[in-house]
């Protein structure tokens, strides 16, 4: 029995070393993607910025770009109709929902990847609409990931429409450029970015590097305040507005005018 | 080029910061000039430029203190703030506003919170802006009232009721004597309904003293802001510590704009007469209604919604 299990073990060990052999040889050459600037600070006139991708790539039909933060748990209403009226008819929880999902492509992945390659690479749409779970106690409608879309596309913190610009250099690379937008809504945190090259529809090439977005100067004291210091930040927020408001009073109290 | 775009922290969301100052202005000049926090106009508001709900709500509280302190300290001066009044009913507000969180937790176990909160609110913008509104119009076509607004005495079943509780109180600044037990309970009714709502119950409050204590419009406008203030440190703070949603840079903008605003219209206030004031209240309170009416009658865009924001 003991042997049957041992030998039954030593073949999935092969089968398994096989299989991720034969996807580790077709992925490929290692690109080095350089981000211009690769810290966003995220301080008090902050209003969104912009990302420059730069990276030297083997000869390739297109490249994508991929933005990825760690995976959350958000809660939304999904509304509906009631007797004509449109309502918060139920509570759906999103489990395994990237905080940002920002995707470029030098054409329509179709044109550059099969789906296969797309679905190995881990990208587009499709491997969102496989990853995201949808719970909610009534019964799913089908259209959840279309209007999550949506909202994260509103929201600015999903973007799926970005180009990369693809330019030949010396003979068998190309010079991959693109400037990928960070809305405001992008919460601070540490973020992926992944680089695929693809030619005749399978990848040639892969290349991954970090950005990371920090709060500095009063918008970080302020985040700190209200987090870790709530009671003294509501006395704070109470006592400023207080103070603003008599401030006011007294100052058009003492207008010429003002009937006193 | 000057960037007069900030980023708000708390609510992770930039805007300009002439849109803030601009809002705040509009609002709290309905502050100062009738008398309500603006709450229900100013949340839709942060809303609709793209701040989270609950960050909009817990930070229009916030920048509603300075505004209605800013709005009390003005009719203060003018004489228009019932201190005695104000202080009952908000003891009548603080009761009836946890027992109306309580109900709100009954109907949302049952199921159909939502339903019977958006038809008790439209319901109640009609009735109030309507008969304000009819009011006030029959008011100024048939005579001028005397300045201070006060209606010729004339008993209705709610003032034999009134008459019938006990501890009857003077109280000066209003000229009228009623039982002490009437703004209680009054402030609790609206306590309910406030948070039943979710609004700060200004709009409510003001036909309440208007109409059923027989207040004078000037001296409702003051007491009501005076109440107010309380009412909205309380939320402030339970929102800044439970929640961590008061965003206090969008509120210092917004009560910039609010404390002025509040200020040029309690000066407005003072100068146009009882009946003019509740006519455009009324008016302000009927489109309300019809917009919380469209809204609930076309389709929202997208069927989510966050709940609570991110």
């Amino acid at each position: 029995m003991l042997r049957i299990f041992r030998f039954v073990s030593l073949m999935c060990m092969l089968l398994a070393a096989h299989t991720f052999g034969a996807d580790t040889t077709s992925v490929d050459t290692l690109i080095r993607p350089i981000l211009t600037p690769d810290t966003i600070d995220v301080g008090t006139f902050y209003n969104g910025s912009r990302v420059q991708v730069t990276a030297d790539v083997p000869e390739c039909d297109g490249a994508v770009l991929v933005l990825e933060a760690g995976r959350d748990e958000i809660k939304l209403n999904r509304k509906g109709r009631v007797a004509g009226i449109w309502l918060n008819v139920a509570q759906v929880t999103v489990e395994n929902v990237p905080k940002v999902y920002i995707l470029a492509a030098s054409d329509s992945l179709e044109n550059i990847c099969s789906p296969d390659a797309r679905r190995k690479a881990q990208i587009g749409p499709e491997y969102l609409r496989d990853q995201i779970r949808f719970i909610c106690d009534k019964p799913l409608t089908g259209t959840e990931f279309d209007e999550f879309l949506k909202l994260k596309t509103d929201n600015g913190t999903y973007n799926m429409n970005v180009g990369i610009d693809l330019a030949s250099a010396e003979p068998g690379r190309m010079k991959l450029t693109a400037a990928l937008p960070i809305a405001p809504t992008v919460p601070p945190g540490t973020y992926k970015l992944l680089l695929y090259c693809f030619k005749d529809g399978d990848q040639i090439g892969r290349g991954e590097t970090g950005l990371t977005v920090k709060r500095v100067g009063l918008a970080r004291m302020m985040a700190n305040l209200a987090h870790d210091h709530a009671a003294e930040y509501g006395l704070l927020a109470i006592a400023v507005a207080m103070m603003v408001g008599i401030v006011m009073g007294v100052i058009f109290d003492s207008l010429p005018g003002s009937g006193h | 080029m000057l960037n007069l775009c900030i980023h708000l922290p708390i609510a992770n969301f930039s805007v300009h910061i002439l849109v803030l100052l601009g809002l705040g202005l509009s609002v709290g000049f309905l502050a100062g000039l009738f008398g309500v926090g603006g709450g229900f106009l100013m949340t839709p508001l942060l809303m609709m430029i793209g701040i989270s709900p609950t960050v909009a709500a817990a930070s229009d509280a916030n920048q509603i203190v300075a505004a209605t302190a800013s709005g009390t300290f003005a009719h203060w001066r003018l004489g228009n703030v019932d201190f005695k009044m104000g202080l009952i009913m908000v003891a009548g507000g603080i009761t009836g506003g946890t027992l109306g969180v309580q109900l709100v937790k009954v109907l949302r176990a049952a199921g159909e919170a939502g339903l019977v909160i958006k038809v008790t609110y439209v319901v109640l913008l009609a009735v109030i802006g309507t008969y304000m509104f009819q009011d006030s119009l029959k008011n100024l076509r048939r005579r001028p009232l005397p300045e201070t607004g006060v209606r010729p005495a004339k008993k209705s079943w709610f003032g034999a009721c009134c008459d019938a509780l006990p501890l009857p109180t003077r109280f000066e600044k209003s000229g009228i004597t009623i039982s002490v037990f009437v703004p209680i309970i009054l402030g609790a009714m609206v306590g309910v309904l406030s948070a039943l709502l979710g609004v700060g119950g200004g709009f409510i409050m003001v036909p309440v003293m208007v109409y059923l204590l027989r207040m004078p419009m000037h001296v409702v406008v003051g007491t009501n802001l005076f109440q107010e203030v309380f009412t909205c440190i309380n939320v402030t703070f339970m929102q800044a510590y439970y929640n961590h949603t008061v965003d206090l840079l969008l509120a210092l903008f917004l009560l910039l704009g609010s404390a002025t605003g509040a200020q040029l219209g309690a000066r407005v206030s003072n100068r146009l007469k009882a009946d003019q004031l509740k006519i455009v209240l009324a008016t302000i309170v009927l489109l309300v209604m019809v917009r919380i009416i469209f809204g609930l009658l076309v389709h929202p865009g997208t069927e989510f919604s966050l709940l609570g924001g991110e």
